[in-house]
């Protein structure tokens, strides 16, 4: 098992330096950074310096030797349209996104997995059709879509709730949901499934036969069985989360990574671009690995390779 | 040696194009009852994709700044109302259409082809070749695909290759994923042994002996796919990465009418609508596929 983890950890390292590598030679071999920096009456002479001021008059091996090491000390460079590092917008921002998804995650457990359990148990009851439509219709709305809309109606038409930014609990409210809303309906889809497969197996029978109490025969031995592969779904999900969360950042102004990531896309902003990318890369990275290992840990079949 | 032959010979499919394939697999999906909702309603996009010019009834660009901000059902020339610019929603979703199948289309097929490649060689050939390669495809297949796609267009600017770059190159690890499962199920059957006795090469034995086996499986994977790259492709001209501002595509007709939602709701509900109802209609008839062809991956996929 130690084994294991240790190959994860160095395979996962591997993987950000090579995503680190792709995105900093795709930024610095693509775009001339001077080309924006520098306005028309400026002299040969003029970009020259900048160019030498910059470091960019060095062989890319070692800009990219100087860029590593400087990003591991957490320092990605300032940034040109805000004017600040970009290290500090980054820990700015990162928290807000965290809140976002963690709210979300939480939505999708809390609803998802009852309403898959209580779709299967009461299977073909008005119940379950409400939770398959649920779930149909989360898997094909789009989230920006989603977030829109309730925008309209709870914030516009009704005006119950709050529209754009951060603040007070209820600004969580349809952002979050906006989120996790594809998540949710995953979730219910995968519980039922699951659930209602362990619920035909031959033990539940032989637990029925023997006259168990049906809410235990639900909650404890069908249950158990069945949130193996609901938890690997929450695990994969969280990729989702980070995913969803540009979108769902943009629709309701939240000031968190997505949005950051997006505007330094639009304005060539290369520090803050690359400090956001790789810090959204890292993350993933890291949930993979920790799916992975927990994933080995409850299923030791996983452990060999 | 003549027994071993003649049990390859006799276990081997049917070539994919014969007609006598063709005729038993049609006949095992018309078992089924067909889910026709579904299907009219990927037919008419599949329809307004083909022939967007005879059948919108203006030009999608076209900017009438007499008729601006009609609302549906009020002027029955504009049947879906308009925009800002006077421009007919009727026509840029019909448009729009074309837009999301030609992209989606475009970049599942690449994803498909390359990403079946790739789990044909990593199941068949196994050991250190599969290991690497389902490593790479582990990685490609829970990136986020938005992530990649602003980096691909960070380097190399907006587009509509780029758009279709970004999901071909996070979704043909799915792809790779289930294709390489079902090798690993043939690729011991007698009929590919025998083939390799018989010397025929590793090329062959995948293109004739193992890819026919396979094909049931990337018929369904394709098909539930499509909605979520529909889905995929209108997040990306959403946030505008890759489309020209005012190009007819459904996730940018969302984004232009987010900033007018109080005054023209219109603008921004029947794009996203139009989405919703297109990505359930290939979630049914994907599932339907599956559950018709081969009932077995249910768990799977």
């Amino acid at each position: 098992m130690t084994r294991f983890i240790l190959i994860r950890i160095v395979q996962a390292a591997f993987t950000l330096l090579a995503l680190s590598a792709g995105v900093f030679f795709a930024v610095n071999l693509t775009g001339d950074v001077v080309s924006f920096l520098s306005s028309p009456q400026d002299t040969p002479e003029t970009l020259a310096l900048m160019r030498e001021s910059l470091g960019l008059d060095r062989p890319i091996w070692v800009q990219y030797w100087i860029f590593v090491s400087n990003a591991v000390q957490g320092d990605f460079g300032q940034s040109w349209t805000w004017g600040r590092p970009a290290t500090e917008l980054l820990l700015e921002r990162l928290p807000n996104t965290l809140k976002l998804a963690a709210t979300g995650f939480v939505l999708t457990l809390i609803i998802g997995i009852p309403l898959g359990i209580l779709s299967a148990v009461y299977r073909d009851s008005p119940f379950d059709k409400i939770a398959k439509f649920v779930s149909v219709l989360g898997m094909a709305a789009p989230q920006f879509w989603v977030g829109i809309m309730l925008l309209l109606f709870f914030g516009a038409y009704l005006n119950w709730l709050p529209t754009f930014g951060m603040g007070g609990p209820t600004h969580y409210i349809m952002p979050s949901f906006s989120l996790s809303l594809f998540l949710i309906a995953g979730m219910v889809r995968l519980t039922r499934s699951s659930m209602m497969e362990v619920l035909d197996s031959e033990y539940i029978k032989f637990a029925r036969v023997k006259g168990t109490r049906e809410h235990l025969i639900i909650w404890k031995h069908a249950l158990r069985n069945a949130i193996i592969p609901v938890m690997t779904f929450a695990g994969i999900s969280l990729g989702g989360l980070l995913n969803g969360s540009i979108v769902v950042e943009i629709v309701f102004a939240w000031p968190g990574l997505g949005r950051l990531m997006l505007t330094s896309v639009t304005q060539r902003d290369y520090a803050v671009l690359e400090a956001t990318v790789l810090t959204a890369g890292a993350m993933y990275i890291l949930m993979a690995m920790i799916v992975d290992i927990l994933y080995a840990y409850v299923d030791p079949r996983m452990r060999e390779e | 040696m003549a027994a071993i032959f003649n049990d390859a010979e006799s276990e081997t499919q049917p070539s994919v194009l014969s007609l006598k394939y063709a005729t038993t697999r049609a006949k095992r999906i018309l078992a089924a009852r067909l889910p026709w909702a579904p299907i009219i309603i990927m037919a008419v996009v599949v329809i307004c994709a083909i022939f967007a010019p005879l059948l919108a009834p203006h030009d999608p660009a076209d900017i009438e700044l007499s008729v601006r901000k009609l609302a549906p059902f009020d002027n029955w020339s504009y049947p879906l109302g308009t925009d800002r610019l006077g421009r007919d929603m009727l026509s840029r979703m019909i448009y729009g259409a074309r837009t999301s199948a030609f992209i989606s289309l475009v970049a599942l097929g690449a994803g498909a082809v390359f990403g079946t490649a790739v789990g044909l060689v990593s199941g068949y050939a196994g050991k250190w070749t599969d290991t690497i390669l389902m490593r790479i495809t582990d990685a490609a297949m829970g990136f986020p695909t938005i992530l990649a796609a602003m980096i691909i267009v960070t380097i190399m600017g907006a587009g509509i290759t780029n758009i279709i770059l970004a999901i071909a190159v996070t979704v043909w690890a799915r792809f790779a994923r289930m294709i390489r499962g079902e090798v690993l199920q043939v690729r011991n059957r007698d009929f590919v042994l025998a083939a390799r006795i018989t010397g025929v090469s590793p090329i062959m034995i995948i293109w004739r002996h193992i890819f026919p086996n396979v094909i049931n499986t990337l018929l369904i994977i394709l098909t539930l796919l499509v909605g979520q790259t529909i889905l995929l492709e209108a997040s990306l001209s959403f946030l505008g990465l890759g489309l020209a501002p005012g190009a007819a595509a459904w996730g940018l007709m969302v984004a232009e009418g987010r900033d007018f939602l109080i005054s023209m709701w219109w603008l921004s509900l029947l794009p996203g609508l139009v989405i919703t109802m297109v990505v359930m209609a290939f979630n049914f008839f994907g599932d339907w596929l599956r559950d018709s062809l081969d009932p077995k991956l249910r768990r799977s996929i």
